[in-house]
């Protein structure tokens, strides 16, 4: 298997994409409860990044928008902040996706990994984060987990969406 | 965002997404009821006899504690009648749910509970457990609904301090723990000072235990003390909640 990116159609993985997403928002919701957990990266973003790389025809803005808002819904924050945030990054990786989509998997963790560390800037900014009980290390390790999710979700997905497409 | 902030314009399109969340929400409370019903599973029946005697002793302790309530409750009306004030002890009627999950993170402390709009649950209604308040509603859906807890930062709860009577203000403070602002330095607060809800602003009923102070500092330069505080509401480990609502209300 190679390390490049399959032109695939929507059509050929609507499927996936869905069930993709669905298991995102479930993981985040796992997520919620444990303060420690927040090392984890947003799955929905990540997803929606993975996605923007794998299907170039469109540019996947509504979906960035529409898992921002699920976003701020389970976090009770104000509709719309995720969502501009999640946009904003995606507007970014749109900018070199061409580009990205050519890099090996670790340069392409690592340039996620900088999106990354954006988004919690931003998120550190819009929602000024407490850390009574966890120490603000967890929090700030978010993006250098990122670095690490990354390769292993592109694997998953692009072995899963060739599968799919191959049917 | 703007339309979100200043007015409840998007409570319905909220409600929406939430209920169309809640089945994926049920699905991943499901390993932790596969985890307790397999624990439920595995206790002999020793310990399960020995936990319905603890619970019979405590219900006959409580149950003539509350004989004398009851009285003390007609005393006190009475004795209100002759001061001139009445109605300062409102009948409150009581709701019990089952936490479905909570969330706690950096950004937001809440809990969602099993009883929503169909059972008649109203948003800004107090929720309270066992030994405590826990936080007020504030999102209905049908069948489920969002308690915000006091230790979330965007909580605010006014108190009264139970040994000298002083008011002030509770605001959240993340994970477990609260700070009671507005208390002035020269004031008496001592660690372990007692805090209870005054009901001033009319959402939570006086009375109710709500936490207890754990540390108070003077602040150079201000005229405030920082005080803070422990929820006395088993936050973190409490499955079963009291969602109260006013009887007076509910009869119009």
């Amino acid at each position: 298997m190679s390390n490049k990116f399959h032109d695939i159609n929507f059509s050929q993985v609507s499927i996936l994409v869905i069930v993709s997403y669905l298991v995102a928002i479930s993981l985040t919701i796992i997520t919620l409860n444990n303060p420690v957990l927040s090392f984890l990266p947003p799955f929905g973003l990540l997803v929606v990044l993975f996605w923007s790389l794998q299907l170039i025809n469109s540019n996947h803005l509504v979906t960035a928008m529409l898992i921002g808002l699920v976003y701020d819904v389970l976090y009770i924050t104000l509709l719309g902040s995720h969502a501009l945030i999640f946009i904003l990054v995606l507007f970014f990786m749109l900018r070199v996706r061409l580009r990205l989509r050519s890099y090996p998997l670790w340069q392409q963790g690592i340039f996620v990994g900088i999106y990354f560390f954006i988004y919690q800037l931003l998120h550190f900014l819009f929602f000024s984060p407490s850390f009574i009980e966890t120490s603000p290390l967890f929090y700030w390790l978010m993006p250098v987990s990122a670095v690490f999710i990354w390769p292993a979700l592109v694997v998953t997905l692009r072995a899963l969406s060739n599968k799919f497409s191959t049917i | 965002m703007v339309s979100d902030h200043y007015g409840n314009f998007l409570g319905s399109f909220r409600n929406l997404i939430n209920t169309t969340l809640e089945p994926l929400s049920r699905i991943t409370t499901l390993p932790s009821q596969a985890q307790t019903w397999y624990l439920e599973s595995i206790k002999d029946q020793a310990q399960i006899e020995k936990e319905l005697l603890k619970l019979r002793t405590e219900n006959l302790i409580l149950k003539s504690e509350l004989q004398l309530k009851d009285s003390l409750e007609m005393e006190v009306a009475r004795l209100q009648r002759l001061l001139g004030t009445t109605g300062r002890m409102d009948k409150q009627t009581l709701l019990i749910a089952n936490i479905l999950r909570y969330s706690s993170n950096p950004i937001s402390q809440h809990l969602i509970i099993n009883k929503g709009r169909l059972d008649g649950v109203k948003t800004s209604q107090p929720v309270i457990d066992s030994d405590g308040v826990l936080g007020q509603i504030i999102n209905v859906n049908p069948t489920t609904s969002t308690v915000l807890l006091l230790t979330d930062q965007k909580h605010q709860i006014p108190v009264r301090i139970q040994r000298t009577g002083q008011r002030g203000i509770l605001t959240g403070n993340g994970y477990n723990q609260v700070n009671l602002d507005y208390i002035p330095s020269n004031a008496s607060v001592e660690p372990g000072d007692k805090l209870i809800s005054s009901g001033i602003g009319g959402v939570f009923p006086s009375g109710y235990p709500v936490a207890t102070v754990t540390e108070v500092q003077p602040l150079d330069g201000s005229s405030y003390l920082q005080i803070t505080a422990e929820p006395v509401a088993k936050i973190h480990s409490s499955y079963e909640v009291l969602i109260l609502s006013d009887a007076s209300k509910s009869n119009e």
